[in-house]
């Protein structure tokens, strides 16, 4: 009688343990949220947040695509909510910024956070993106038959030039640009930088898509100008897919293929034809 | 007509004996076997025989490179020997017809057997680019199933019309359609006329024909860069090795079918002796294209050849090799230069190992190529470096064969194997000249 | 009477411990009920979606956490057997780098959801003769630009595009294997038997309609398969993924007509990268024009004898985990 009851209890104990975590609310543990904002401007165009939200599960980092965040401009005290984004199936989203309707503190620095307010099994987490305005300028110049990129970069809203900054001049292509500046191309006391575009590059008759950028500064994010100049080379089509060739889908055959065959079958088959007719011939007697 | 009667007798279709009957229920029973082996191979997908990535061509294209060489004798026995006035040839025509026409058919057969999607056969056709050589081949097998058809059936007409009066009154529905095949046949000058046209025309045709038929047959190795296929030779090559299959396997059913119908007289040592020169014709003639094929890479050696030609004369292909050349072509070849091997009995046995010669030849010719492509074979199963075919691959391969020995015997039963109207004409014609003489 | 009390008190407290746990887990029980009832997902109740990673591994994640989206249009519409107008892929191997680490192997098998004995990527171990060094070399299918597998096909079911890609339609195909007889590279495999391929619910799969251009999606019995410079990556301006699966930087990808090919890290004038390290391609004299192209083996980075580790001579492709 004793030990029923102790093994009652016991058994009790037991449940009591097992479902705690499940009484406590939470199936499992909670994964780590990361995110990452970047302040992307390009010049005549759009500045916005390039976002991107990751998490670590299962000692893998896994995109969270789907999941809604929030970006607010925060001033002083306030927190002014500017709207929200879902991430999409790899975890990314891009958050369309104008400048005019958000507010800077007194050193001209715009404060914005993203931030996501979790779920069952993912934590909540936040980033805070702090940039300042700048404008980069950028002009095609060309002396002594050499074509340059020359781009100005200041601060948007005190006009000073920028100095000691490394900008990026490079060719937009397909999955990469094709970087034509050096690795370290630091703008001068006029805050300009001069990098010459080699000969020889091709582009779609001949034009090519040039970014001068300032790229992931600590003050001022990404800064982007594009132009587009016919710089380049044509492209020369190699491809073959308009001749008659060998390789060529079957409205493409060759002429002698076909006039050979041609012949050979209409030939032959005539032939045929007229043996055949030869038996009906015989036939008919 | 006694005369004619007597040939219908001798030469006329006769039922079947005990020995027929049980030929044709054997062959039946290899088909069905085969016709089983093939469901399974369409209900499992080619995984059943053995080819794979690399020995990806195996025993069905060996097979169907055979079946079309062996129709070549359609246009070699009828029709050159026809133009070139051997008028010895008489018996045979038939048998060489029947013989072309099982062979194309079964080339036909064969090629869709290796095809692993039979599901999409219109797309031969309602896809078909010209410039693949297998669209080439799609085209040149069914004109050549025709025009040999017409060369069976053109000759064939009196003596349907024979046929038809002799069985008039015995059994009057095969006479029905015997007569129904004889076109009305009344022997009108006419229609001698036109027959001779006809056959004259086929005649020409065929053999333009059966030579481009050869050479898309060996196109579909040489357009390739393989080593031991990509070979200048290949066409010629092919042609005469279609010379060599045809009438080697004619010589063989011919014994067959003179014993088992007593046609001795018809069919005689004379008969085999000029076959057997000409036999020995086709075999040098292909002996002279080995040389070409084989001994000569051997004088560069550049690399790859010399993997080729060692695998064949020393390698894993060597038995079959030296088999196939010296066994198959290079003794018989010598033994028919002599009077004495070109006795009947004797090319018996001599025309059967140039047969299998010439089957077991194209395996090597399709496979060790295969298995020496010009990048390393690796990363895949060991087993994928070596074929030899499956139990699959062998029961369709007998069946194919059985098939074909079945169309022939079919149509040997029903039809005279050797024209009668004709023999009898010229019969009649010697014993004019005889009776002119003084 | 002590008796009696402490048996009422202990039969109290187990009754109350009882209906405490009841309660409790009936209440959990109906919170869980709840929550499935107003999950919003496409998946069925309380179900994990599979997803797959950038990297090609699959994990579980709650289906509630996520939204299907539609995938992203191409920006340009053409014909999918003309090919991206303005475009010509080439691919480069180095070979001074590669040590068989066969990432990228992995991940085209991966991505293609390659079932057979036979890889369409494979990395061979080289040696040209004796007294010459030994190397790896990454192999696929070359995109020729006069392509003999191409050329002998009768019914159109390989075709070359304008961007140089040459790729297969598996619908068409009548299983004759006349192109891997034709193709000098051995980069064709033969589905000799019904694929065992498992497409598991995945952002792939979601939207896929099978085209040419995304090969073995599905494989087909009775067909031929390869390498096809992945147009479904490139599509999204993504490069094909045995080169970013590569930790070598072995495998550069590019557009000839931009003269730029790029390895995910280094982004590079194609033209100035043959010049500089004496770019070769295989098989030349053939005449066959493939764009794939080899750098020579020289200045290795690494050292042949570190990739035998990895070298399995009869297997190219991991068995399916049963």
């Amino acid at each position: 009688m004793k030990i029923s009851r102790y093994i009652q209890s016991a058994l009790v104990i037991a449940f009591l343990v097992a479902g705690m975590p499940s009484l406590l609310g939470q199936s499992q543990e909670k994964h780590r949220v990361r995110l990452k904002a970047d302040y992307i401007k390009h010049m005549d165009a759009r500045s916005y947040l390039d976002i991107k939200a990751s998490a670590r599960i299962n000692k893998q980092t896994t995109d969270i695509g789907g999941i809604e965040l929030l970006v607010v401009n925060e001033i002083d005290d306030e927190e002014i909510e500017l709207g929200t984004l879902t991430t999409d199936q790899k975890g990314e989203g891009v958050f369309a910024l104008d400048l005019n309707g958000l507010k800077a503190d007194s050193l001209n620095t715009y404060s914005l956070s993203v931030s996501f307010k979790g779920t069952d099994s993912l934590r909540r987490a936040s980033r805070t993106v702090q940039f300042k305005d700048a404008a980069l300028v950028a002009n095609l110049v060309t002396r002594d038959s050499v074509h340059y990129i020359e781009a100005v970069l200041k601060d948007a809203v005190t006009d000073s030039l920028l100095v000691e900054q490394n900008v990026k001049v490079q060719v937009q292509r397909l999955f990469a640009p094709l970087v034509l500046s050096e690795e370290i191309n630091l703008t001068d006391e006029a805050g300009t930088i001069l990098v010459a575009i080699p000969e020889g590059i091709p582009g779609v008759n001949s034009k090519l898509t040039i970014e001068t950028v300032l790229e992931d500064s600590d003050d001022y994010g990404t800064v982007k100008a594009i132009l587009d100049a016919a710089v380049g080379v044509p492209i020369v089509d190699e491809s073959t897919f308009d001749e008659r060739t060998l390789w060529a889908p079957r409205n493409k055959t060759p002429i002698f293929i076909l006039l050979f065959t041609g012949l050979l079958v209409v030939g032959t088959w005539g032939t045929i034809l007229y043996l055949i007719r030869i038996l009906t011939k015989i036939a008919k007697h | 007509m006694a005369a004619i009667e007597s040939l219908i007798k001798d030469l006329g279709p006769k039922k079947f004996d005990l020995r027929g009957k049980v030929w044709t229920v054997l062959l039946i029973a290899v088909v069905v076997a085969g016709i089983i082996a093939y469901i399974d191979q369409l209900i499992q997908g080619q995984k059943v025989t053995n080819m794979r990535d690399y020995a990806l061509w195996g025993i069905y294209i060996s097979n169907f490179v055979f079946f079309v060489a062996t129709s070549f004798v359609g246009s070699v026995t009828v029709a050159i020997l026809r133009l070139t006035n051997n008028s010895w040839r008489t018996p045979f025509v038939r048998i060489a017809e029947i013989i072309a026409v099982a062979s194309i058919i079964m080339a036909g057969i064969t090629i869709m057997i290796d095809m692993a999607r039979p599901d999409r056969l219109i797309n031969l056709f309602v896809h078909a680019r010209l410039q693949s050589p297998i669209t080439w081949d799609v085209i040149i097998i069914p004109t050549y199933i025709v025009i040999s058809l017409l060369l069976l059936y053109f000759p064939l007409l009196p003596d349907f019309a024979l046929l038809k009066k002799h069985f008039a009154l015995s059994k009057p529905k095969l006479s029905k359609i015997y007569g129904r095949l004889s076109l009305n046949w009344s022997g009108s000058p006419v229609q001698k006329m036109l027959q001779s046209r006809g056959i004259q025309i086929i005649c020409i045709l065929i053999i333009p024909i059966g030579i481009i038929l050869q050479t898309i047959d060996a196109w579909l190795f040489s357009t390739t860069y393989r080593v031991g296929w990509d070979s200048t030779n290949f066409a010629p090559y092919f042609i005469s090795g279609a010379f060599v299959a045809g009438v080697s396997s004619l010589v063989a059913v011919i014994y067959v079918v003179r014993k088992v119908k007593k046609l001795e007289n018809y069919i005689t040592n004379f008969h085999f002796d000029k076959m057997g020169r000409f036999l020995a014709l086709a075999c040098f003639i292909y002996i002279y294209f080995n040389i070409n094929e084989y001994l000569i890479p051997a004088f560069t050696s550049k690399k790859a050849e010399a993997v080729h030609l060692e695998t064949l004369f020393r390698g894993d292909y060597a038995f079959p090799f030296w088999f196939v050349t010296i066994v198959g072509l290079l003794i018989p070849a010598v033994i028919l230069l002599f009077k004495a091997g070109r006795k009947p009995k004797t090319m018996l046995v001599l025309s059967l190992l140039v047969v299998l010669g010439s089957w077991w030849k194209r395996y090597i010719i399709v496979t060790p190529t295969l298995l020496h492509p010009f990048y390393p074979i690796q990363g895949v199963p060991e087993s994928w470096r070596t074929y030899f075919p499956s139990l699959h691959e062998w029961l369709i391969t007998g069946a194919t064969l059985a098939m074909a020995l079945l169309i022939i015997t079919f149509l040997v039963r029903h039809l005279p194997v050797i024209p009668i109207q004709r023999t009898a004409d010229e019969q009649m014609q010697q014993d004019e000249l005889k009776t002119t003489e003084p | 009477m002590e008796d009696s009390s402490k048996k009422s008190r202990r039969t109290f407290l187990n009754k109350g411990v009882k209906a405490t746990l009841l309660t409790a887990l009936g209440s959990l029980g109906l919170a869980k009920v709840a929550s499935k009832i107003n999950a919003n997902s496409s998946g069925s109740l309380g179900d994990t979606i599979e997803l797959m990673t950038t990297d090609g591994t699959l994990i579980q994640i709650d289906s509630t956490e996520v939204e299907t989206i539609p995938e992203p249009t191409k920006t340009i519409e053409y014909d999918v057997r003309e090919g991206m107008p303005n475009r010509k892929f080439v691919m480069v191997v180095d070979l001074a780098k590669c040590k068989n680490a066969l990432k990228c192997q992995q991940s085209c098998n991966k991505h293609h959801y390659i079932t057979g004995e036979n890889a369409w990527l494979k990395v061979y171990e080289m040696q040209e003769t004796q007294d010459t060094a030994p190397y790896w070399m990454p192999s696929m299918c070359m995109h020729c630009d006069k392509p003999a597998c191409v050329t002998v096909c009768p019914v159109d079911a390989t075709f070359k595009r304008r961007d140089g890609l040459v790729l297969i339609d598996n619908d068409r195909c009548i299983g004759c294997r006349f192109c891997m007889a034709a193709c000098p590279y051995s980069t064709r495999v033969f589905n000799w038997s019904e694929p065992k391929q498992e497409f598991t619910l995945n952002m792939d799969m979601i939207n896929h309609h099978p085209s040419p251009e995304h090969g073995g999606m599905p494989s087909q019995i009775g067909t031929v398969d390869k390498c096809d410079f992945c147009p479904h990556q490139i599509t999204k301006n993504e490069l094909p993924h045995c080169v970013t699966a590569c930790p070598n930087g072995v495998f550069y990808f590019g557009d000839k007509y931009e003269d730029t090919v790029t390895n995910g890290e280094e982004t590079l004038r194609f033209s100035q990268l043959l010049k500089d390290k004496s770019g070769y391609r295989m098989l030349e004299g053939l005449g066959t024009e493939p764009n794939v192209y080899y750098l020579p083996p020289t200045d290795r980075l690494v050292e042949f004898e570190d990739g035998l580790e990895f070298y399995n001579e009869f297997q190219s492709v991991e068995s399916p985990k049963k």
